[in-house]
């Protein structure tokens, strides 16, 4: 792949100001092009232009304005469809705010965060119907259910006002086509707030992240300069978090880039051998379940030696920038589709044996850094040139420094630009907290930043350990050195015990590793793991070190998008 | 039924097979995380001609408890 012929001029997307802009962009630019495609059964797949995208965007925005379910918060709840995108460009666009929810949550979570929002409408998909039924009575300030796509047998019929979204649809098109643009909102005001996001609770409770339009055009103008999606991107992430919606499918939208969605996890492989995209966002773990699905290939077709001497080849190529993996490892490459090149991953750390493998095969692996305050991308590795310990380069769209840098340059991570959010919802102290006086963002993140404005993340602020020698020490740092060294390790969380300051550990061991080694008990692994942990302590500083720790049975418990709920984790063992 | 559930198992573990019983348990026992879960259900689906509902797998601990919900669908 040739990244210089990915890079796109940045003139079009500096200009725009609102999301809005982007979708009239891929309107004008794309019309007769499949925006979105989408299973409807097993089989069966449906899909739309971006030029009838843009249509029934409109249509819905015109039918909202006209009943009245506009300048109030409006809640999404569903699945990934192009209907769920289409409802979230009108809501924003000069309509009201919308408040994504997450579908995987418990009922309890899910009440809690639409009574903080006041939410008046929810639209929801007949799949989520049952779960929004059963928490409907307490959700007082509801008064709307309108039911989108999917399959379901429950009706809100128990709702004051229940309303369904191909009838808006009709009834919008036909107020623009009596009233024209009269029908819809006059204009969009790129500073207004426009969405509340929940932050996915990874170090604490939810709070409400308050955006606007230009902030999730900081994100997108960022995104534009740096990369360049190529022409079919298929969507595995959940749209309820602006990792996913932001910086994968309101960026496919402005290149002009198909999104073919998945329809369940269940279904992940399948779909990329159906759909053959040529790029997607990922988390770690997803990854490391296509490495496995190929691995295991390579060794049934009895061609694990032929596969070693392309792996050779292709790396002695590489040295020279010769690059013809894609051919070398076509077959390797066809359960995914045979046409993946390019996985942007975040959420947590991608192990470097997978990434390794990957791009061995002809997967470019993208890294980045965001944080939903951000829109969520701070920064991301560029095509034309990504660097292999760094989590990106800082968007053109923002600025960095680093506080208080210790010896080594590493403080916390402060940002400044179009991407960072207007507060949190109706939590001016939190607010308050997360600004610094002369108006840059914390992130709570600990790393520093090069001279090419390169970030490189050592560990979160809020996460960290500090001794009463005043030494502090950033757990996903000890975390890190442990599993690399002792690699039998497939989890582990490091944290503090507050009554005497001794660093502890929590580790979920391998456990094809513990079977092959008849570790049946925690005590058995603890023993065996002893002698090897005894190793990595004597290399260790002294206030590094870690005192004790305990074996777990099971995986961590993460949140909707995988990644370790360490906070629920200490909070056990304190 | 269960003999065809341990072929698709067996595609995510590396224990010997003799050692699955009607009472393995998925996390417990054989740790699978819950996307390779996810993946093994959608195999299960395929081979048995089914749908399994996302939810219906809170209650499925075991590879019996698998067995049993297959055989009520199939």
């Amino acid at each position: 792949m040739n990244p210089e012929k990915f890079l796109i001029k940045p003139e079009t997307v500096n200009s725009f100001t609102t999301v809005y802009q982007i979708m009239d962009h891929a309107r004008r630019r794309y019309p007769h092009k499949i925006a979105y495609r989408q299973m409807e059964t097993r089989t069966d797949e449906s899909s739309v232009t971006f030029g009838q995208f843009a249509e029934n965007t409109e249509a819905l925005r015109a039918a909202m304005l006209h009943r009245g379910i506009s300048r109030q918060n409006i809640a999404l709840l569903g699945e990934t469809s192009q209907e769920w995108i289409s409802v979230y460009m009108a809501v924003v666009s000069g309509v009201a705010v919308c408040v994504p929810i997450d579908k995987e949550l418990p009922p309890e979570t899910m009440a809690t965060q639409l009574k903080f929002a006041e939410v008046k409408t929810v639209f929801c998909s007949k799949g989520c119907l049952r779960k929004l039924l059963k928490i409907l009575p307490e959700c007082e300030t509801i008064t709307t259910v309108v039911v989108m796509r999917g399959k379901g047998d429950e009706t809100a019929e128990d709702c004051e006002t229940v309303l369904y979204l191909p009838d808006l649809l009709r009834e919008g098109r036909a107020l623009l086509e009596e009233q024209g643009a009269k029908a819809l909102p006059a204009s969009v005001d790129p500073d207004a707030l426009c969405v509340i996001i929940y932050t996915s609770g990874t170090t604490g409770a939810n709070k409400g992240v308050m955006l606007s339009n230009r902030n999730i055009m900081g994100t997108l103008r960022g995104c534009a300069r740096l990369l360049h999606y190529p022409d079919v991107s298929f969507s595995v992430l959940p749209v309820n978090h602006s990792y996913e919606l932001h910086a994968h499918i309101m960026s496919c939208m402005y290149c002009g880039t198909t999104v073919c969605i998945n329809n369940d996890l269940k279904y992940l492989v399948k779909n990329l051998e159906r759909f053959q995209p040529e790029m997607s966002c990922m988390v770690p773990m997803m990854l490391d379940l296509l490495v496995r699905k190929m691995k295991k290939q390579i060794a049934e077709s009895g061609k694990q030696a032929q596969f070693d001497r392309a792996m050779l080849l292709s790396k002695t190529l590489s040295k020279v920038h010769i690059d013809i993996r894609r051919r070398l490892f076509k077959e390797v490459l066809a359960p995914l589709g045979g046409k993946l090149g390019m996985i942007i991953c975040g959420g947590a750390a991608l192990s470097q044996d997978t990434a390794d493998f990957l791009t061995a095969v002809g997967v470019d692996i993208y890294n980045g850094y965001g944080i939903t305050e951000c829109a969520p991308v701070a920064a991301v590795n560029p095509l034309a040139g990504p660097r292999r310990f760094s989590v990106g380069h800082l968007l053109p769209t923002m600025e960095a420094r680093i506080a208080d840098p210790d010896e080594d340059g590493n403080g916390e991570i402060q940002l400044k630009g179009d991407n960072v959010m207007l507060g949190y919802y109706k939590a001016p102290q939190d607010t308050a907290k997360v600004f610094t006086d002369d108006g840059w963002f914390r992130t709570g993140d600990i790393g520093h930043i090069d001279k090419y404005k390169f970030l490189y993340i050592s560990g979160r602020l809020k996460n960290l350990i500090i001794l009463p020698n005043g030494k502090n020490v950033s757990p996903e740092e000890i975390e890190e050195a442990l599993m690399k060294q002792i690699p039998y390790i497939k989890e582990c969380v490091v944290y503090a015990q507050e009554s005497n300051a001794e660093i502890n550990a929590i580790v979920y061991l391998d456990p094809e590793y513990r079977a092959a080694h008849g570790l049946e008990t925690p005590e058995q692994a603890k023993a065996h793991m002893l002698p090897d942990f005894e190793t990595f302590n004597s290399g260790m500083p002294g206030y590094k070190k870690i005192a004790d720790f305990d074996i777990a049975d099971t995986e961590f418990e993460k949140s909707t998008t995988h990644k370790i709920q360490r906070f629920k984790i200490a909070a056990i063992k304190k | 039924m269960f003999e065809k559930i341990v072929d698709i198992m067996m595609d995510y573990n590396d224990v010997p097979r003799e050692s699955i019983t009607p009472d393995t348990r998925f996390l417990a026992d054989l740790h699978m995380n819950s996307l390779d879960i996810m993946d093994m259900v959608g195999q299960m689906e395929e081979e048995f001609n089914v749908v399994i509902a996302t939810e219906d797998l809170n209650s499925i601990f075991t590879v019996q408890d698998l067995a049993d919900y297959l055989n009520d669908l199939v």
